[in-house]
């Protein structure tokens, strides 16, 4: 999915897109199904999502500064042999 | 020769401009004997005043040197030999005096105009030689080994065996480790590769498969789990994004998860040789969203998450360091150790090569999300793998201390609930044990310092007690309970004709230092002279007042 951003949510019980779409209020067809709903601190209940990036406003319910919200997917290299 | 008491300035004269550090060459005079002699007490008048003629400084710390007058031999000399084509004397009239003082060129030519001054040098700055992006590589796999001290941590069972290695890199290549003579046991099973066509242990040779083959340096015998974390080619090379780290984590977390038997242990430890080289490919600092600074983040969130699940979790620190940078760092130096790769539930691994030294392109702390990083440094930039002229970067330093890790926990597994074999008390373990580099303690360039195996290994394995005889075995009428009537010279007839101290009054009852005492002495002579001491000692401690010392051995002082 293109234009996507990462979306930390607590989710209760089931952990399904399903359920992450009702909590964001979205269509679950917004939500990257190949990445799914993924375990990020089990005992928290938390877990992650890609949205549509268009569709980021619906995060913004989730409030600010918190567990929950939109947070960066930046890109990560191997630090490897250094390149000049 | 009369010692000067004139007080020198250790600082270079006010005047700044062009003045610089000059070795002063000075003819030794016969006086000068008497100079170099006295050299622990400073500078000498004659040489003092030589200088402050001139205007120049002297360098207060800098004793003067004798030196040899050196001349080549005449090559068309008859007697030129080759193999030594520079003559050395050492007579008095031919050895010179260096000194060192401040000063500019004007204060260099007064100096040259000098009758005694043979001749004026630049005294030039020396660094050691760092290694940076394109050095060659120093040291190889048997110097890291022995650097490790892998024998000992080998022969004490500490080789990884029983743990669990997650390589969370570009994936690992079977075959290339292979050709290298390693045939580590690989679990398919709990590998993970982030899509379709894609087989653990069958990746491209690569950065993965040298991290594997790092780690497996001091862990031979862990068993290693393929993480195709950096499966995507992003730009051109092998990358990935921070959201497939999340769902590689997930899958570490479901490991550690998952039921054991009853008395399995599971240790499990995580190398992830890669990070983010830059700020603008993140979030900004302040946003809720970014990840850098931001323990909320969801793979921060990941991480500390994995860690309180028992997993030992290993990161470079990153090629940011301020002296030769990564060119993606794109001259961002400061605060370098970005998100995760400073986390406080991390090990987070700076460089240094054989020789001990930083190499210039290890990120440096203070880290972003835990101040006090790097932790530790692992060794780097050395022959290995063969995948690259040299396995280089923070990247082969952290794969280098996971496997010092993995080599702990065959001794130490983890245990839930057990707070002295924590991922913590392991962190606390390595940084511990650390050899000191750099400023004393801590310093942001080297953590704790570098990796300590044989230190690791002395603090892991218990002392090895030395055997000793039974002394009750070997003498058992020594060991009957007190009080000991023992008629020591009917018992033993011959030993009361020798010259010997007086039997110790109580007799000194068997324990440790007893046995020790028999097991250092096996002859009877002097062990029972070690007996008399013990129980000269023993009494007194009990209140007895016993016979006291012979001033010299002599008789049996039998009773009964």
């Amino acid at each position: 999915m293109a234009d996507s951003v990462l979306v930390q949510i607590h989710l209760a019980g089931s952990a399904s897109l399903a359920a992450a779409a009702r909590k964001l209020g979205v269509p679950a067809a917004k939500l990257d199904a190949d990445y799914g709903v993924v375990a990020v601190d089990l005992a928290a209940s938390l877990y992650a999502v890609k949205l549509d990036k268009s569709e980021a406003g619906a995060a913004e319910k989730l409030g600010q500064g918190g567990a929950e919200g939109i947070f960066a997917d930046p890109k990560i290299e191997p630090f490897g042999p250094p390149d000049s | 020769m009369a010692k000067s008491t004139r007080k020198t300035s250790q600082n270079p004269p006010a005047t700044g401009e062009g003045v610089r550090r000059l070795i002063v060459e000075l003819k030794a005079t016969p006086q000068s004997r008497g100079e170099a002699l006295s050299m622990e007490a400073g500078m000498t008048d004659s040489i003092a005043g030589l200088l402050q003629r001139a205007g120049a400084e002297p360098v207060a710390d800098f004793d003067p040197v004798l030196l040899p007058s050196v001349s080549a031999q005449d090559p068309m000399a008859s007697d030129f030999d080759n193999s030594r084509r520079f003559e050395a004397s050492f007579a008095p009239e031919d050895r010179t005096l260096v000194t060192v003082a401040h000063g500019d060129e004007k204060v260099a030519e007064k100096l040259m105009a000098e009758p005694r001054v043979v001749g004026v040098y630049a005294d030039i700055p020396i660094e050691p030689c760092i290694i940076c992006p394109g050095s060659g590589p120093q040291g190889n796999t048997a110097d890291i080994a022995r650097l490790l001290c892998t024998p000992r941590l080998h022969s004490n069972g500490m080789d990884g065996s029983g743990v669990l290695l997650a390589i969370v890199d570009t994936g690992i290549n079977r075959a290339h480790l292979a050709s290298r003579g390693l045939t580590p046991s690989m679990d398919s099973g709990r590998s993970w590769v982030p899509g379709a066509g894609m087989t653990p242990f069958d990746a491209p040779v690569g950065h993965g498969t040298m991290c594997a083959y790092d780690a497996l340096i001091a862990a031979p015998r862990a068993t290693l789990l393929d993480i195709q974390l950096l499966r995507s080619t992003v730009g051109g090379g092998f990358g990935g994004f921070l959201s497939d780290a999340v769902r590689a984590y997930a899958h570490l977390q479901t490991i550690m998860m998952a039921p054991t038997r009853p008395g399995e242990a599971r240790s499990l430890v995580v190398n992830n040789s890669w990070g983010m080289f830059h700020p603008s490919w993140d979030f900004p600092v302040g946003n809720p969203g970014n990840y850098s600074d931001n323990p909320n983040h969801p793979f921060n969130r990941s991480v500390a998450a994995l860690e309180a699940l028992g997993a030992d979790i290993l990161f470079a620190a990153g090629n940011c360091g301020a002296n030769c940078p990564d060119g993606r760092c794109q001259g961002v130096t400061a605060n370098a150790i970005y998100g995760a790769n400073g986390h406080s539930a991390v090990l987070c691994v700076a460089g240094v090569d054989t020789g001990k030294v930083r190499v210039g392109y290890s990120s440096q702390g203070p880290g972003r999300l835990s101040r006090n990083k790097p932790d530790i440094c692992g060794f780097t930039h050395f022959s290995g793998s063969g995948v690259y002229a040299a396995d280089g970067g923070t990247s082969a330093a952290c794969p280098v201390v996971a496997g010092l890790v993995a080599a702990i926990r065959s001794r130490k597994p983890h245990q839930p609930g057990n707070p002295a074999v924590s991922p913590h008390a392991i962190r606390e373990l390595v940084r511990s044990t650390a050899e000191d580099l750099g400023s004393a303690g801590f310093d942001f360039d080297h953590g704790f310092g570098v990796v300590n195996g044989c230190g690791i290994v002395d603090r892991v394995v218990p002392p090895v007690i030395k055997p000793i005889i039974n002394i009750c075995d070997r003498f058992p009428d020594l060991c009957k309970p007190r009080p000991v009537p023992i008629d020591f010279c009917r018992r033993y007839p011959q030993l009361c004709k020798l010259q010997l101290p007086p039997v110790p009054i109580p007799f000194p009852r068997p324990g440790f230092e007893a046995e020790q005492a028999a097991a250092d002495t096996p002859d009877l002579e002097a062990l029972l002279a070690r007996m008399w001491e013990l129980g000269y000692a023993d009494a007194k401690a009990e209140g007895h007042t016993p016979a006291g010392p012979p001033a010299k051995p002599g008789g049996c002082n039998c009773s009964g």
